[in-house]
Parts: structure tokens; sequence; C-alpha cells
């Protein structure tokens, strides 16, 4: 028993890394350029009134303090002909746009150097702008290589490049300048058409990266990050606090209220299922099948609005609280405090718990009914025994198996489910830390979120294996791996 | 709902009743109360230099003070800690120079007095470039120095690289940070504010400058230390529940006599609860359980609450004008768009009426320019409105050349020698069911002249990388407005469309150089014109189509009377609320 134990705890570690790998690297593959948005979730004016140039520094360095701007793990699957060094641009758009072309043509270089060389084109005509004796011709022709920066069409970029050419001709000033730079990306341009090894897309590569995104999170940056094998989830982006207190103070609160609706629902619905099987085919059984699966199809945020407006102040009765966890003043006798938290956690434990009553009286009716009809159960009624003891000591115990398996999987549920209702209730737990985490796509909290629910549904499946080996000896002494 | 039953019953017992004359009144002592105000979303930290978001900005309001302030009422400047609105000069070197002198009776909680010196910390925090979050820092570029008076350590100078006609706004509006609480070892004393503005990256390699920002980017500084010279200072912070503000006792600005809104501070607590749900946010508020609400449903509003008795007889309601406008962006550089007849046409095709009673139920107001009514001497009321009418966007789109010639119901338009249809994708923001009822309205009308209309919803931050980089052809915005004078470059000038929020990419020469001079412009009334010609160009151009503006809409508590309401966000100042009982007492008297 201990050895099957200690080797699934030592599972653990392999399928939490790889469950965190991936998460990883689907987070990064959110769509959306999270470093954009971060800095622009400042939505006041005074944010944007930076100069491109402010901009592009800022944008770089929070890319590198995210890490973006590394490859998202140790070890990437690439194309030959993509350079390795393509992993670590921060700059999205042309880190995008290189790509593009290099899949168009197989180039490399090419690709490289016609970006290059329209930057140098888009920095120069911005640089002279202010000498041209037409302002609106460098308002279009800026405009035109603002576009062709974020195209990939080389029809396009074709067109494009005739027509920049056709305005800066006409701009007296500009001449001497700007034909040499069409020149430039003319060449630049030709290159891609003529030099195209299109055959190098299709050998696949591995690269090796010494540093990735991963990494930092895993073993920290050597700096202000110390990664999470030293215990440290980081700070969230939103506002700064230390993930792991931040969690430690929701969590408290998501677990009582989710332990407690378990242990309610298991309460309530254990019973219920008993009484459903033996009272099977009578008015009673349909009773409470009925009941059950009204309940189960009830969705629990409307319930859970329904209540709210009607028993919690407004234009119905006023038994409990609307929302929130209560505030508890200086000076409360534990009997206030304890109502204080009834009025608050009331509505959502119901709501937490119906939805699972319903599910767990059915499986537990299920299960007892066909123990009570298995060859042991007749013999126990031939025995004489009296019904109660044949019920209680010999059919429960053999149905609690499926419960026990349910068990695994309500510790996830534990974060999933509690997003909608904490939401709902203003309660501050760990599911509407992780929702506003998701949607202002607060990596260090989304990556601890993830962490814990993998973790926890590992140790849920084995808590249930572990509990289901002590109730049914027939896993104890059936399973080879436990010849001890 | 007996929670607040014991603290109006509390104020009976301070009453002094005054003899004499109107002159030596002395004041009532007020009696102390709370006030309970709904705030959502929750801060994400109350941080002056490196958060930013709405309601930082309300909780912020009582606890820090700055030279100037916006007054409420009245809608102008008002000195706060500022003796007098300061004054602007121009010295011989073409600088604008600002002058300031802080109030005598200014001090921080500790007793020492508010001085330049702090105003000088707070300013070289503000241009910081070693503070990694900093989201004030494009606010303050055009300050090249402070310079404190030798003589009077609460008189300086603020120095303008050139002159800009923000410049004593951009002065006054700051937030005053106590340096000797906040930098107590005097890390940033080695560094010149005006080097901050030329050598910007020199001090990204001091180990003590490095330190200190990291320290004052931390959780303390945005949680839990938060010392203001204001009237309220944070209580606590409950996280996912509540900010609590508790009123300072002997607090400075009980001295000022001839102070505005900001110098009354009635309430002795303010509790910011965050209720994330609609439903227990209208729930608590039709139970008692908070003194004022405010950005509540338009439908809930206007026909639930009016419903409810116990709300009715408990509550107040106010719609003050809300500064913030709804349009349709138009991608200008994209066909078939480049054609201004086509633009007017979708101009034409907005049934605003039906919009307004729609979606707004009647809160709100048509508007054709982006600055806000209330601007009556900045607002160009010459612009003739684009009108609803479909029959003229018919004719518009015949002459861009968009005809239904195969009879299938959808325009189309020889491009190329191929045979193009009028198709379009209109975009908006995830989480909006406004903006969501305005699409399925917009998109009904343009169907019905034969333009074949694609909603998308997109999430904020994959629509905004989209708008960046124009690759969009229509899309659903709001904008706020201010009653202070803004920018036009932000949203108008060509380099805000180069990555900036001039999403349509409106601008040319003309438009770009009017905005040039504007903002170089010292005379206010010659910027007035400027503004209106700015306006009759972008209405000309049409890079978008101006909706409406919508009405706030607060509900305070029948008992607690005097708040300021007011167009400007966020609305109300919950300073001046008093209890009904201390009206109705003096009103005896």
């Amino acid at each position: 028993m201990l050895k099957y134990t200690v080797k699934r705890i030592l599972f653990f570690i392999p399928a939490v890394f790889f469950i965190s790998v991936l998460s990883f690297m689907l987070i990064r593959a959110v769509p959306g350029d999270t470093v954009d948005f971060i800095i622009r979730s400042s939505t006041d004016e005074t944010a944007n009134r930076d100069s491109p140039e402010n901009f592009k520094k800022k944008y770089r360095e929070k890319a590198a303090e995210l890490g973006t701007s590394l490859p998202a793990f140790y070890i990437s699957l690439g194309q030959f002909s993509k350079p390795k060094v393509l992993a670590y641009e921060w700059n999205p758009v042309r880190k995008e746009i290189c790509e593009k072309l290099i899949d168009q043509t197989g180039n490399a270089d090419a690709s490289l150097a016609w970006y290059n060389q329209l930057e140098r084109m888009d920095n120069a005509i911005q640089k002279f702008g202010p000498r041209s004796k037409d302002p609106q011709a460098v308002i279009d022709a800026g405009r035109i290589s603002q576009a062709m920066l974020y195209s990939a069409d080389r029809m396009e970029l074709n067109a494009k490049l005739d027509e920049l050419s056709f305005i800066l001709e006409n701009d007296s000033l500009h001449q001497p300048y700007t034909r040499q730079w069409i020149l430039d990306s003319r060449q630049a341009l030709e290159q891609l058409e003529t030099a195209q090894t299109s055959w190098k897309n299709y050998i696949p590569v591995l690269h090796f990266h010494a540093q990735s995104a991963y990494g930092i999170w895993l073993w920290g940056n050597g700096k202000n990050q110390k990664g999470i094998l030293r215990g440290d989830f980081g700070n969230s982006i939103l506002d700064g606090k230390p993930v792991s207190s931040s969690m430690g103070e929701r969590l408290g609160l998501t677990l009582l209220l989710s332990l407690i609706s378990v242990i309610l629902s298991y309460l309530i619905a254990v019973p219920l299922g008993l009484v459903s099987a033996v009272y099977q085919g009578t008015y009673i059984e349909k009773g409470i099948t009925g009941l059950t699966f009204l309940l189960f199809a009830l969705p629990s945020f409307w319930v859970a609005g329904l209540s709210i407006i009607w028993l919690a102040g407004g234009d119905g009765l006023d038994w409990f609280s609307p929302y929130g966890a209560g505030e508890i003043l200086p000076g409360m006798s534990l009997a206030e405090i304890l109502h204080e938290r009834w009025k608050h956690f009331a509505l959502p434990i119901f709501a937490w718990t119906y939805g699972g009553i319903a599910f767990i009286t059915q499986q537990t009716k299920t299960a007892v009914l066909e123990n009570m009809g298995q060859l042991f159960t007749r013999s126990a009624i031939a025995r004489g025994l009296p019904f109660k003891t044949i019920l209680f000591k010999h059919v429960l115990p053999n149905s609690l198996r499926p419960l026990i398996t349910m068990l695994a999987n309500i510790l996830p549920g534990l974060i999933g489910g509690s997003v909608i209702l904490e939401t709902i209730f203003s309660l501050p737990g760990l599911g509407e830390w992780a929702y506003r985490a998701f949607l202002y796509r607060d990596f260090p909290v989304i990556m601890a979120v993830l962490f814990w629910s993998s973790l926890l549904t590992l140790s849920g499946y084995l808590i249930s294996d572990i509990l289901l080996a002590f109730t049914d000896p027939k896993i104890r002494f059936h399973n080879p791996n436990n010849r001890n | 709902m007996s929670k607040y039953s014991h603290l109006p019953l509390l104020s009976l017992l301070f009453f002094m009743f005054s003899c004499g004359g109107p002159k030596t009144e002395t004041p009532k002592p007020l009696p102390e109360f709370s006030v309970k105000v709904r705030l959502n979303p929750e801060p994400a930290g109350l941080n002056a230099i490196t958060v930013n978001d709405a309601g930082k900005t309300i909780v912020l309001q009582y606890i820090h003070f700055a030279p100037i302030g916006l007054d409420l009422e009245k809608l102008e400047w008002t000195p706060m800690l500022a003796k007098s609105m300061p004054e602007m000069e121009t010295d011989a070197n073409g600088k604008q120079l600002v002058h300031v002198e802080l109030r005598e009776e200014a001090t921080w909680d500790d007793g020492k007095p508010v001085t330049a010196e702090d105003v000088l910390f707070s300013m070289k925090l503000a241009k910081l470039p070693t503070i990694k979050q900093n989201v004030i820092r494009g606010f303050f570029r055009d300050v090249e120095d402070i310079l404190v008076d030798p003589q009077n350590p609460k008189k300086y100078t603020v120095v303008f690289a050139q002159p800009y006609m923000l410049s004593p706004t951009i002065a006054g509006d700051m937030t005053v940070l106590p340096k000797h609480i906040y930098d107590s070892a005097g890390a940033l004393d080695k560094i010149k504010l005006n080097e901050l503005h030329t050598l910007a990256d020199a001090f990204v390699a001091d180990s003590a400058v490095i330190a200190f920002s990291e320290a004052f980017s931390s959780e303390k500084y945005n949680r839990e230390t938060i010392v203001g010279c204001g009237p309220y200072k944070l209580e606590s912070w409950e996280a996912g529940a509540r900010i609590t503000l508790t009123r300072k006792k002997d607090w400075w600005g009980d001295k000022v006599k001839d102070g505005s809104h900001f110098f009354t501070a009635n309430p002795a607590r303010i509790q910011f609860e965050f209720i994330k749900d609609e439903t227990a946010a209208i729930t608590a508020l039709k139970a008692g359980d908070l003194d004022l609400m405010y950005s509540i449903d338009p439908l809930v509003f206007t026909e639930e609450l009016p419903k409810s008795e116990k709300f009715t007889a408990n509550y107040n309601t106010f719609t003050p004008q809300l500064l913030g406008y709804e349009s349709i962006g138009i991608n200008m550089r994209k066909e078939p768009f480049t054609d201004v007849n086509v633009r007017k046409a979708l101009a034409h095709l907005a049934d605003i009426d039906r919009i307004l009673n729609t979606v707004y139920y009647g809160l709100g107001q048509k508007i054709t320019t982006y600055i806000p009514a209330s601007k009556k001497e900045w607002i160009n009321n010459q612009l003739v409105p684009y009108d609803f009418n479909p029959e003229k966007a018919k004719e518009l789109l015949a002459l861009a050349g968009w005809t239904d010639t195969d009879g299938n119901g959808i325009l189309d338009k020889q491009v190329n020698g191929r045979k193009k249809e009028f198709k379009t994708e209109l975009l908006y923001n995830a989480g909006n069911p406004r903006r969501e009822k305005i699409s399925l309205l917009y998109a009904e009308e343009l169907e019905k002249v034969g333009i074949k209309v694609e909603i998308k919803v997109l999430e904020i931050p994959v629509l905004v990388e989209r708008l960046k980089k124009h690759d969009f052809e229509l899309y659903i915005g709001g904008f706020l407005q201010s009653v202070i004078e803004s920018d036009p470059y932000q949203l108008w000038h060509s380099e805000s469309g180069k990555g900036g929020t001039n999403f349509p990419d409106f601008g040319d020469a003309a438009s770009d150089s009017l905005i040039s001079a504007y903002r170089s412009e010292m005379d206010v009334e010659k910027r007035k014109g400027m503004l209106k010609t700015l306006q009759q160009m972008i209405h000309d151009q049409v890079p978008v189509v101006f909706l409406c503006t919508g009405k706030e809409r607060i509900a305070i508590k029948k008992n607690l009377t005097g708040t300021v309401i007011s167009d400007q966000r966020p609305g109300f100042w919950l300073g001046t609320m008093m209890p009904v009982e201390t009206t109705n007492a003096s009103a005896e008297k």
C-alpha cells in the first residue's frame, strides 16, 4: 500500500510538469498582443501621449520583464528556413511579418533584409518629413510605409512601393534621398522574388534554447524572480501583489465554502439515495427522483440570481445579504459573527450544494439497487438478518465505490465551479480572482491557478484511490502491486 | 438593515446652539456618519503613479490633494493645495514658467508642512524612468524643471521646455506625495529634475534608484501605505470586499474658509463596496445597504427601480451628463471607405433617435462632434448634422459608384475590371451589451440599403491590436470627454495614426498644422476659433459617425443631502453630503 502511494506521488512530478508546460504554451498562443494590452490598460489619454519611440521602449521593457520576447520553452520545433534568432524577436509585428515572408519564400536573409530596409525607409520618411515643402506628401508617404510594415503580401508591397515612389518623386526636396530609398527597397523586394528557397520550409529542426520564458517561471531570472521551484509564483501583473499571498487569502474562503457544500451535499444526498433505492417504485422514490432532476436542471447562476432577488432584501424578503462575505467589526461577539457569516454564506452555499445533490442521489440509488440485487444480499436475507443490518453493514459499504470516485472530481471543481458563483455573490475567493486574471491576461496568476488546479486534481484521484483501497478489500488483495 | 441605525442617532448628542449674529456663528460640529458607495470593478491598486483605472481615481480623490483641482460644481480649475491659481509667464529664453505658492496651512498628518520639496519629489517620481509601470510619465513630458524659491519653501516655479497651452494644468494637476515618508532615505536627492528630462537613461544603472523604484512599485505603496494631504486616510482594504476611508481628525483643510467643495469632507467614514454582480448591487440598493450607487443600468433605472416601492421611498435619483460618447469609427484608408461619399452615406444611415430610445432608454442625447455640449464656447454649433436619411445615403453611394446592378439586394461596383460586392465587417468589444444592441440596429439599416454587414465581437486586447494597425473597416468605439481643455493630438493628428489612438487614420497637412498651431497658441480665444475649425474639418471628412452621449444614473439615499452632482466624472463629491437631520435642525433654528 505504501509503495503504491509513494509511486503515485512520485508520478505527480512528471504529470504536473507536463501540464504546466502545456498550459504555458497555450497561454502564449492566446491571440491578442498582451504586452501592448497591459501597457495600454492605462486607458487614460496620458499613456497614449507617448511618442512612438517612447512607446517602443516601454514595450521592449515590458516584453523583457514578462519574458514574451523569449521562446516559450527550452526546446522548440522549427523549420530549417527560420533562424533561431527570430524566436528572440521582441517586436511582435516584425516577428509575424518576417515569419510569414519566410513561409512564402523560404529565404530568411532576404526576408529580414527586406524588413530592415523597410524600417530604415519608414524612419527616414519620419526624420526628413519636417524638411519637406509638401507636408501632405509626407503624411501620405508615412501612411503607406506604415501600412507596408504590417503587410506580408508581396503583390501589395510592390503596389505600395510604386505608390510611394510616385509621391516622393513629386516632392522636390526629397528627390536625392528618395530615389535611393526606393531603389534599395525595390532591390530587397526583388530578392524575395528571385532568391526563393522554399524547400527549406519543409525541413524540421529542433532548437535548443539556453533561456526560455518557461525557465524563468520555473527557476527564476536571477534577479527579482525566484521561480516556482523556490516557491516564488511571481507578482500579479494587475496589482503587483505576490501571487502566493493573494492565493492564500482567497483559497481559504473558497475551500471553506466548497468543503461545506461537499459535506452537506453528501449528507443530504446519500440518505435520499438510500431511501430512493429502498422505496423503489413507490411515489416516494418518484418524488425524490423528480425533485432531484428538477434541481439538477436549474442552472446555478440563475438560481443564485433569483435567490438574491427574492431573499436578500430588495423587493423580496430580507433574510440574507445580497453580496460579500460580511464585515467583522472589532468587538463583535461569537454569536454576532456567526450570524453575520450565516447571512452572507447561506445563499452561496445553497447555490453550490443543490446541483450536486441530484447527481449523488442518483449514483447512490443505482449503486444500492445494484448491490441489493447481488447474491450476497439475497443470502443475507435468507440467513434472516434484519433489513437494517443488511442495508447498513453489507449493501451500503459496497455502494460507496462510485461515491468515492466522484470525490476525486470535486477537488479541482473547487476552483472552476466557484468562478460564477463568487462573481455573482461578490465573494473574494479563488474563482473570482482567477476569472479576473484570465480576462486580463495576468500570467503569473493564471499559471499559479493552473498549477494548483492540476496538483489538486491529481491529489484528488490519489486520495480517492487510497480510500477505495481501504473500503474495498477486493482492490487491496487483488492488486498485484500490493504484495505487502 | 439595522446596521447603521445607531449612527444618525448619535448625531443628536453633538448639537450645539450658537448665539449671536450670522457673522459670529460658531460652526456646528458635524454628526458622525458613514457613507457606503458601490465601486466596481475593484481598483488594481492605489498607487498614484503606477496604477490607472477609474476606480482608483474615485478613491484617491479623497486622499490626495494637488495644487489645483477641477471644481465639480463650477466646472473650472480651482486652487486646492495652492493659495491661488498659478501665474504664467514666458521668460527671455522662450521657456514657459508657471509660478505656484502652496497654502500656509497645508501640512501632512505628522504636522510637517507640505512644501515645494514634496512637489519636486513628486515630479521626480512622475518622470522617473526606472519605475516600470509609470502611467503618467507622458503627461509631464514637457516639464523641464521645478525651481524652489530659496526664500520661501512654499513657493516654486515649474519650467516648461516650450510653450504649451495646457502647461498651467499640467503644472497644477499633479498628486503631491510626502517626500519624508516615501523617500526617507533620500534616494532621489541626487537626481536633478532637469537631468531626468534629457538624460532619462542615465539613471537606469544606479542601484539605489533602482532599489527605490522597485520598492515604490511594490505592494506596500499600492495597497497599504497611501499617504496624502487630503481629508481622508486609508483605513483598510479588504481584498475583494471593500476599501474603507476615515476622516482625519485635525485636518489642515478645516482651517481654510474660502475653499471649494474639496475642503468640505463631512462623512466620518467612506466605504467603497466591491459588488461585482449587477443583480446583487441592485438588490443591495433596494435593501438600503448602499447610500450611493452610480452607473446603474439604464433599463433598471428607468423601468425596474421606479416600480420598487422600497426604492422610491428611500432614494433620490440624479442624471448628470456623462462625459463620454459612442461612435462608429471608419477606416479612412481602406477601400471602399476612402471615398468621402461612402463615409457620408454611413453617417446618414445611423438612426440615432432609435438608438437613444432602445439602447439608452432616452437617457442621452445626439451629438455631432466630440466636444461636450456643456463647453458652449468651444463647441461648433454650425455643423449641419447628418440626419438619418437612407435615401440620401443611397444617392451618395451611387455617386461613389455603388449600385445594385444584379438585383440581388447587395450593392456592387466594378473594381479593376471585376464586380465587387459591398460587404463589410463591424467590430466591437466583447462584454458590452450596449454596443451589441447598437451593432444590430446599425447593421440593420446598412443591410436595408444593400451593404452586407458581418458583426464580429472581439476581446478587448485583440480588438485594440487590430485597430492599432488599421486592420478593420468599421468598429464601435467609446470615448471619454472632459470639461477641461484637452489636446486634440491623440485623436486627430496623423502621427497618432501610427499605432496611436487615431484609429480611423484621420488627418492631412491642413488638420495637422492646425493642431500644431493650436498646441502652442496661448491666446484662449484664438484656440476656441481653431478648435471650431478642426471640428468642421472632422465633420466634413467623417472619420467617425458620432452617435450620442449618455446620462449618468445615480441614486442617493433620501436621508443624505448636499452631495455635489456634476457632469464631470465621476459625477459626485461625497464630501458635501450631510444627514438630513442636520439641515432640518438648522432650518428649525
